[in-house]
């Protein structure tokens, strides 16, 4: 008999004394292991708290999921009736266009005066150092510290002999704020995001960074000039390995997809047991709730028009356009026909107006009759 | 030797997957990489028409293909500068007594669970307040019932579950005898 097939024999002989509630006899006579394993054993079968753990574990593994993913993989599933749907509605809904205002003045005549008004996002963050002390970024604020010294916009680390300790720069709904790392890697922050860094790297040894929620862009300072340290960005399961190159990752809270579109150079995306390589221009797209991912060509201009203080929607739902404005304006939106969540428009603003005056565009597609600002809310009628 | 049909593969799945994770956990303690890569070695026995001897060689290959994924995972590029592992972390990872423990605590807490849900509902539940490490009089104070009762249904649990247990049987054989 195999030493697996002694093995399941054993354990049958083991249940069997745990249901008697008496010792599993068979496990202290067994010559299959040496005895601190089988004290390692039978804590682990027979303590009440590893029993709770493991079945707090269990609770978690969605077996439904992962069957549906690996009928995908060996391609038996049976194409759902929504995938036929899906096409429908595309084929279906109409795409509304409006066009680029970067003035906004002959727009804003239309917006009634005395009305609630929604200015766009400013520069701001919050910088939280390794010894806790809690920094406020923007409007004015300047900061000078240990090797860290920041204004109006961005906040810059120098190299230094302090030691390792890691940073957090938390970006506000409405905010944006650039950083640079003390190794010369330039890093631009979105609103809603946080990144978590060290306050220097060491060279030769592999530069971390963590993009914990948002979405940033980075122009990473070449791995040549650091004695081959790779820089590497940490994001909900997936790391970026890089050897010095520009990206953007995109990973917000609300949203089903982590998205890292490459500029220049090459990075390797690493996500669980999956490792692809990206070449410039195209991105990769992992889906969390299916741990999918897959590479696709990018819209660059789309992709990273945030860093020119552009939104560019490109046949998107109005479903995800409210998802972008409401970072940036800090409101939030209700849409009450059901219907149009699922419209797609296109479309490019500049950030730096009023929500109101992109309203009035979306408005003149005839697709939303009305909108009312309460406060700091937006409802689409 | 003879390789799966779609039946026997989804059966396969269904009955072991949890508890392949949960072993899988135990090398890269994490549980979202685990699921990837026990569902990798399902995918690939699909794919590979990987044949059997019968239902046990099914449950030691996949033990063992497990193992190998997790460890090779250990091992890769990514997981070493990240978490900094040095060999010595890996290499008790890499015993043969490290991965026989962990395939019979997998393979016994399967067996009882599977076993336990089988059992009459109020049955199963003296069982599992059994299991929890709770006395008997405390399970009569929380399912306020008597401890009279409490003997009986533990007396019924064991004489179901004894030939169950006791007796050799197969993977799928045993599901099916669960459901009769």
């Amino acid at each position: 008999m195999t030493t697996l097939n002694k093995l399941y024999k054993l354990s049958r002989q083991i249940a069997l004394s745990l249901v008697k509630e008496e010792d599993p006899k068979e496990l202290k006579e067994t010559d299959l292991f040496e005895q601190k394993y089988k004290d390692y054993i039978f804590e682990n079968i027979n303590s009440p708290e590893k029993r709770r753990q493991r079945q707090l574990l269990a609770q978690q593994i969605n077996k439904k999921r992962a069957w549906k993913n690996v009928q995908k993989a060996i391609g038996v599933a049976k194409p759902p009736i929504w995938r036929y749907a899906a096409v429908a509605v595309i084929v279906l809904g109409t795409v509304f266009y409006f066009a680029q205002y970067n003035s906004a003045g002959k727009i804003e005549t239309t917006v009634a005066t005395g009305k609630p008004s929604i200015a766009p996002g400013t520069d701001k963050a919050t910088l939280v150092l390794g010894n806790g002390q809690t920094i406020v970024l923007g409007n004015g604020n300047t900061y000078k510290g240990n090797g860290v010294a920041a204004n109006d916009k961005s906040v810059t680390y120098s190299d230094n002999n302090a030691s390792i300790e890691y940073n957090y720069l938390t970006i506000p709904r409405a905010g944006q704020f650039s950083l640079l790392l003390a190794d010369g890697t330039r890093v631009r922050l979105n609103s809603e995001t946080q990144l978590k860094f060290p306050n220097h790297f060491i060279d030769g040894k592999p530069r971390f960074v963590e993009l914990v929620y948002g979405e940033a862009y980075f122009e990473v300072s070449p791995s040549t000039v650091h004695k081959g340290s790779r820089f590497n960005v940490k994001t909900k399961g997936q790391n970026v390995e890089v050897l010095g190159t520009q990206f953007n990752i995109k990973a917000y809270k609300d949203e089903e997809n982590l998205i890292t579109t490459l500029k220049e150079g090459k990075v390797v995306i690493d996500y669980g047991t999956k490792k692809e390589e990206l070449s410039p221009g195209e991105q990769s797209v992992i889906h969390s709730a299916t741990s999918s991912l897959r590479i696709t060509p990018a819209n660059l201009d789309r992709e990273l028009a945030w860093l020119n203080g552009q939104f560019v929607f490109d046949n998107l739902t109005l479903k995800d356009i409210v998802k972008v404005l409401s970072r940036w304006y800090d409101v939030e939106f209700i849409i009450k026909e059901e219907t149009i969540k699922n419209e797609k428009f296109k479309g490019q603003f500049s950030k730096n107006q009023n929500l109101e005056v992109i309203l009035e565009l979306i408005k003149t597609t005839n697709q939303i009759k009305s909108y009312e600002i309460k406060e700091k809310t937006v409802i689409f009628k | 030797m003879k390789t799966l049909t779609l039946k026997e593969y989804k059966y396969t799945f269904d009955s072991l997957y949890t508890s392949l994770c949960l072993f899988a956990n135990k090398y890269v303690e994490n549980l979202e990489t685990s699921q990837d890569l026990v569902q990798d070695v399902f995918i690939k026995i699909w794919e590979e028409k990987t044949a059997f001897k019968n239902d046990k060689a099914i449950k030691s290959y996949l033990y063992t293909a497990v193992k190998n994924q997790s460890l090779d995972y250990l091992k890769s590029a990514y997981v070493r500068t990240t978490y900094s592992l040095d060999g010595e972390d890996i290499s008790k990872w890499e015993t043969d007594q490290f991965f026989y423990s962990e395939v019979l605590i997998s393979d016994t807490n399967h067996l009882l669970e599977k076993a336990i849900t089988a059992l009459p509902e109020k049955c199963a539940e003296i069982i599992r307040l059994s299991m929890k490490g709770m006395s008997n009089p405390e399970i009569a104070e929380e399912l306020k019932i008597s401890i009279n009762t409490i003997k009986l249904q533990k007396k019924i649990a064991y004489k179901r579950l004894r030939p169950l247990l006791k007796d050799y049987f197969l993977l799928f054989a045993f599901i099916a005898e669960l459901k009769q």
